[in-house]
């Protein structure tokens, strides 16, 4: 068997690396790489089921057209990029460019994937999203606040004295940060997570907090207000380095007392928590994804981020906050969250753009030209997109789509077409991570089945066959010129020897460890700002971190606040159809307190209906002591077809800031069903 | 050196990587490499705890030594294999091990178990379940001993398990706050009292196979009671129905097998496995009751009657060596017991049957747990209980009609007690031990803080 190094390309934190090893072109196992410091054990259950995943006898491996009786069947690829071609020539010719709809998600992350991006330049430009369902609301809280978006390395929390898992779930969505965690505690640290749940991570922690979900920011300002009124704020490091300190200490009006009527935590737990980190030696917080889905997300990032600022945790081993990792970010022209606005003037001749979070109302807005054919890829919008009724809808009313997939999916089921989307061991790439610090180069080592081509080529065929302007081939590689195209990329960017980034994982010289060790911050006044300009002239909101009540859209009166976090077998829509993943892990189940559970007459397992003005859906119940009072949980990206569909409650909003989506705003209620 | 695990429940999130691992790498079902966990609905005031567990590739392990097929070897490394070739798929193995490693494939009729990836390991790779875990909370281990045993609680049969768990002892979990974010304080000690089950691992589906079992063994031991009597009274009492009965019985037996074609395999273990020895007395036993049946006198009765009490014996070794509990050695449901019992009614002098159904009444009131069973285990309890006074109440009139009813009455009860037997039969098994253990530990500390809160 031949061995290789290689990366898991998907939109998760820990990015593993791993070795894979083939015969005769075929992956046959795969086993850890030690040399990535922050995933030493290997891959989780989804890297593992890559064995089973690229050769399901599900996955997609020709292009499939639609039948009138909804069924597909294959047909040629010259014949299916015919029609395509056919199809996005007439649209272009009778309605321009903007008729064609370019929808991408982030299933799988690499720089071929510019590809796209260049093709739908040369092909004239066409309407595309903006924004991101996952994170840029607090990308942009940490953006505004610390001028770029890093942290230290994943493995220096092992020195922390005091961590801080603030609605991040460790255990089942960045695995491999358990191993540096459980070194931390062996070290002695203290770990408290605070979230609505009773999380596996919270298992593992000594002390979990339960606040009222959305109400994050409350209790953060709460405790920066101990902190300040107690004298544990390091003074020196404020004085230096943050501007808008005396604003953010006159502002702060909520006391323990008032938290705790907000959030539902115990006046005197706040106090004791607020002192524990304002006297911890090293104190490293680390914020998850799911509390900035909110309409005041941006503000609770920027509020949570307000704690390890005041305290001096900032640029130091064992310090810090930890929301998001981009400097291996280093081939992106634009880093994200800068990269998640709308369409500037100088996009305008090309790009149209609407916005992800609210897809459904967006598309229906769009005039002159409405959308004839949509292409989408490495996504599935239809399971993942808020509002899905809408969602549907919209692509109901689009004459012609073409899917680039590997599964039938929701998405795909609706697909004029579907052509078959490449494997990961099947084409070179580069991806970064936001996590841990590593640049990994991904090799082509086994055979793809069937006629699956890389999008790449898939592109390439399109754009001769539509007779575009390809003499160069920086824009679209033919494939034999792929991995010069690669190579040639890689080189131009400083920072690391490309020759050795082709061998193993590796860190670009200008990773900064610790993060913003050099304390200067690339914000307007250069210094850490609690006090944000940019915060109001670009999002209109309070300068200052401040707690918002979450909006209700109206549905106040609901009695449930539903969550839709992401659970261990899947990342998003991705994973859970696969066997050896639906043979060890229990079916999803609407999760209900047991208070809750008891008043309505509940067991685990009765049929429940869950409904809000959008929609409704039905579902199996489980009682669990895991769920807060109030609080609903149903996992996010569980197909239609396996009695998912959680999204078609969800309204779509964006976020306070950066263009997010607000999943968890959504309120619902729920009613037994007969047995 | 031998070859096993070390588990660290410390580091263990439950996320499943290693039982999918075993999965893909071996082909072999879900379950092969199972996760046990506790709490699982995050009761408050407790740990949650995930115990990863396969086989433990035992120094004296259970399964091979009772598996009458030799279906399993034991390599130079202490490595237990199964080879599914040589299983017939009698199951004997699953009420051996404590550790529930050996599990029936019901699609395949056969045997699964880990064998820890032994031909990844001859070639330099840890098993695939330890490679996988993306934690580092299960390694592979080397070493000369594995003793003395991981954790006080864990079972240990005296078969030395290659396993080291670590950090599952710890009671407490987070300490949560508010407490009452799932629900009112004094509420909290009533919802884990009532919905306990929610956090508990289910028992085993404990033997799903006994009905057929239950029938092999009234039929072989109604059979022996037969030639016992024969034996007693010097004379065949019945020539025709002891070999139709056993012959039912190996038909039943054969046909409860996974892959019944293998059924030859049964005998190949004379040597350590008690049920070879079971199933080599009922074949003994068939031919005398043939013999007595085709040539008769042959065979003195007495010679049939010693290898009835001999089989009946041994069918009762099968079990003793699975659960070595007192409570099933001095079951009246068992063999021996219920067949001297049932000849007792026809011999003299009377108190002979006083005395062994004296005997079986003691059985029975000691065995009065089995009244808070599930509906069936219950009513046949009651009705086994109620069987022996009511066969002495009718016996007192002395009419033809109601004696008759006594002896089916006093026949029915034996049958009774001897499906009971298979109820109260229960092997150690690694779930009810996690359950058992973690749930007192619950309740101590429930107590515990019931107490320091001032509730009642």
């Amino acid at each position: 068997m031949k061995e290789h190094i290689t990366v898991c390309p998907r939109n998760c934190y820990s990015t593993c690396t791993f070795r894979v090893f083939t015969e005769d072109g075929r992956v046959k196992r795969i086993l850890p790489y030690e040399g990535n410091l922050a995933t030493p054990e290997g891959p989780c259950i989804k890297g593992l089921s890559y064995l089973e995943r690229e050769y399901s006898p599900e996955r997609i491996i020709y292009p499939l057209r639609r039948q009138p009786d909804g069924t597909f069947s294959r047909i040629g690829t010259e014949e299916a990029l015919d029609i395509i071609s056919g199809k996005l020539l007439e649209a272009r010719e009778k309605y321009g460019p903007h008729s064609v709809l370019f929808y991408k998600g982030s299933g799988y992350s690499g720089l071929s994937n510019d590809i796209a991006g260049n093709f739908w330049k040369l092909f004239g430009g066409a309407t595309t999203t903006f924004g991101n369902l996952c994170w840029p609301a607090g990308l942009e809280a940490v953006r505004l606040t610390l001028g770029e978006v890093k942290h230290n390395v994943p493995w220096d929390i092992v020195s922390a004295s005091m961590i801080i898992l603030w609605g991040k779930n460790s255990a089942e969505t960045n695995v491999q940060e358990m191993i540096h965690i459980g070194r931390a505690r062996e070290n002695g640290a203290q770990v408290v997570v605070i979230d609505p749940r009773r999380t596996p991570t919270a298992d593992k922690a000594d002390i979990l907090l339960r606040p009222r979900p959305g109400t994050d920011a409350a209790l953060a300002l709460a405790m920066a207000k101990v902190i300040i009124d107690r004298g544990l704020a390091d003074a020196e490091f404020i004085r230096r380095y943050v501007s808008g300190f005396d604003k953010f200490t006159a502002s702060l009006d909520i006391t323990p007392e008032k938290a705790q009527e907000i959030t539902g935590i115990p006046a005197e737990d706040i106090i004791r928590l607020a002192v524990m980190a304002g006297e911890a030696k090293r104190l490293t917080v680390v914020a998850g994804y799911g509390l900035q889905r909110y309409t005041n997300g941006g503000q609770t990032i920027r509020a949570i981020l307000s704690i390890p600022i005041i305290t001096g945790m900032i640029g130091k081993p064992g310090c810090g906050f930890n929301f998001a990792n981009l400097q291996s970010y280093i081939f992106d022209d634009v880093k994200e969250p800068l990269s998640y606005y709308p369409d500037t003037e100088a996009d305008k001749p090309f790009r149209r753009a609407i916005s992800m979070a609210t897809f459904g109302p967006d598309f229906f807005a769009l005039k002159e030209p409405g959308i004839e054919v949509a292409w989408i890829e490495r996504g599935n919008p239809v399971t993942q997109l808020p509002g899905s009724g809408e969602v549907i809808r919209a692509f109901k009313s689009v004459a012609f789509k073409v899917v680039v997939e590997q599964f039938l999916t929701d998405t795909a089921a609706m697909a004029d077409i579907i052509l078959p989307a490449k494997g990961i061991f099947e084409q070179a790439d580069v991806v970064g991570s936001y996590w841990n610090p590593y640049a990994q180069y991904k090799p082509a080592v086994a055979d793809p089945p069937g006629e699956v081509m890389p999008e790449s080529a898939i592109y390439r065929r399109l754009a001769e066959k539509m007779g575009m302007n390809i003499s160069s081939d920086d824009a679209i590689p033919a494939p034999e010129g792929y991995e010069g195209w690669l190579k040639e990329r890689i080189s131009h960017t400083p920072g690391f020897d490309p020759e050795e980034l082709m061998q193993k994982p590796v860190i670009p010289e200008h990773n900064e460890h610790p993060a913003y060790g050099n304390l200067k911050f690339g914000t307007p006044s250069g210094k850490i700002e609690l006090w944000s300009d940019m915060a109001l002239k670009l999002w209109g909101v309070n300068p200052l971190p401040a707690y918002e009540p979450p909006d209700d859209f109206g549905e106040g009166d609901l009695p449930f606040r539903l969550m839709t976090p992401n659970i261990a077998s899947r990342i998003h829509s991705q994973f859970g159809n696969l066997e050896v993943v639906k043979s060890v892990i229990e079916k999803p189940a609407w999760e209900i307190s047991v208070a809750d559970a008891r008043r309505l007459g509940l067991k685990s397992g009765d049929s429940i209906r869950v409904f809000n003005s959008l929609g409704e859906v039905k579902g199996r119940v489980k009682v669990t002591s895991r769920v807060r009072k109030g609080s609903l949980v149903f996992p996010n990206g569980i197909w239609l077809a396996e009695g998912g569909g959680v999204n078609s409650l969800i309204k779509p909003a964006e976020t306070d800031m950066g263009h997010g989506a607000a999943f968890h705003n959504t309120r619902v209620d729920i009613e037994k069903l007969p047995a | 050196m031998r070859k096993g695990f070390v588990f660290d429940a410390a580091l263990c999130v439950s996320c499943k990587a290693c039982s999918a691992a075993c999965i893909l790498e071996n082909g072999l079902q879900p379950g092969t490499r199972s996760i046990y966990t506790w709490n699982d609905s995050g009761l408050p005031l407790m740990s949650v705890i995930s115990l990863s567990l396969a086989c433990n590739h035992c120094k004296k392990p259970a399964c091979a030594e009772g598996c009458p097929a030799i279906a399993y070897t034991i390599n130079s490394d202490g490595v237990v294999i199964h080879h599914a070739d040589r299983c017939m798929g009698c199951g004997y193995c699953t009420w051996r091990c404590p550790y529930d490693a050996p599990k029936i494939n019901e699609a395949r009729g056969y045997i699964e178990k880990c064998h820890l990836c032994h031909e990844r390991v001859a070639e330099g790779v840890e098993p695939a379940c330890v490679t996988a875990c993306p934690t580092g909370a299960l390694r592979f281990a080397e070493q000369e001993t594995f003793e003395p045993a991981a954790i006080g609680w864990f079972p240990d049969t005296g078969i030395g398990p290659s396993l080291i768990i670590k950090n599952a002892d710890r009671r407490t979990g987070p300490e949560i706050i508010p407490s009452d974010a799932g629900f009112s304080e004094e509420e909290s000690y009533m919802v884990s009292n009532e919905e306990e089950s929610d956090g508990i691992i289910p028992p085993p589906d404990r033997m799903k196979k006994e009905w057929s079992l239950m029938l092999f063994s009234l039929m072989v031991v109604s059979a022996s009671a037969l030639m016992i009597l024969s034996a007693l009274k010097g004379t065949v009492v019945s020539a025709l129905l002891p070999p139709l009965l056993l012959a039912g019985a190996m038909a039943v037996s054969v046909a409860h097998l996974g892959v019944p074609a293998k059924a030859w395999r049964a005998l190949l273990n004379i040597v350590s496995s008690p049920l070879s020895r079971e199933i080599a007395m009922v074949g003994i036993l068939t031919a005398i009751a043939l013999l007595n049946l085709v040539l008769p006198g042959l065979i003195p009765p007495v010679a049939g009657g010693i290898a009835a009490i001999l089989t009946l014996i041994s069918i009762d070794l099968v079990f003793f060596a699975a659960d070595r509990s007192l409570s099933v050695r001095l079951h009246s449901g068992q063999a021996f017991f219920s067949g001297i019992y049932a000849v007792s009614w026809f011999i003299k002098p009377d108190y002979i049957f006083l005395v062994f159904s004296m005997l079986a009444a003691i059985s029975v009131v000691m065995r009065y747990g089995s009244a808070a069973g599930s509906g069936l285990v219950r009513n046949l309890y009651y009705f086994r209980a109620m069987t022996l006074p009511l066969v002495f109440l009718l016996l007192y009139p002395g009419s033809a009609v109601t004696d008759a009813t006594a002896l089916v009455l006093f026949l029915a009860g034996i049958a009774a007690d001897r499906v009971l037997f298979y109820y109260d039969f229960n092997p150690v098994n690694i779930k009810e031990t996690i359950s058992e253990h973690f749930n007192t530990e619950y309740e101590k500390e429930r107590d515990k803080q019931r107490k320091d809160s001032g509730l009642p």
